[in-house]
């Protein structure tokens, strides 16, 4: 079974030209729109660019690792307080588009707390038989 | 020497009216689509 670089690469690539910001939300339940993300978000991130998501490519699949720098998480402010639980990769708002959603450590937030959150990973493998 | 310790007591009142938080270090699970799975998609 195969498949092509390209397709790796384009999977992956819509996530991180698309992805603009992330989110930490506390839903009680995940979050299925860009709407509800946005609407439980306890802490965002600054936006988001392409160098902050390496693409990197191996033989049993491609990975994009999403860095744990500055322009990601230093700058996390806490706008509510609450239990974080998901971690959201949105669009602007203009495109409204919720890209990808994770979980995270479970843990309450309070007023003036900063959050850090080590670098991460979205990969996609080589496919197998069923 | 009074008006120094007023301006220490006034520091140190404005530091307890803006209290300090804690840095939260929050583990992203990270995550795989593909193989026996399928790619991905809301199960």
């Amino acid at each position: 079974m195969f498949a092509s670089t390209q397709f790796y690469e384009a999977s992956l690539n819509i996530l991180k030209n698309g992805i603009k910001k992330m989110l930490i939300t506390a839903s009680s339940s995940e979050p299925s729109s860009y709407a509800e993300a946005v609407v439980s978000v306890l802490a965002q991130s600054t936006t988001i660019t392409t160098t902050d998501m390496v693409l990197s490519g191996g033989t049993s699949g491609y990975t994009l690792t999403i860095s744990s720098n500055a322009d990601i998480i230093a700058a996390t402010t806490l706008e509510s307080t609450g239990i974080a639980k998901y971690i959201c990769g949105l669009s602007t708002a203009g495109d409204a588009v919720l890209f990808y959603i994770t979980t995270c450590t479970t843990k309450k937030l309070a007023t003036g707390d900063t959050v850090t959150m080590p670098s991460w990973t979205i990969t996609i493998v080589e496919p197998t038989s069923d | 020497m009074d008006n120094d310790k007023d301006k220490d007591n006034v520091i140190k009142l404005e530091d307890k009216k803006k209290p300090k938080g804690n840095e939260q270090k929050l583990d992203v699970q990270s995550g795989t689509l593909g193989g026996k799975n399928g790619f991905g998609g809301r199960k």
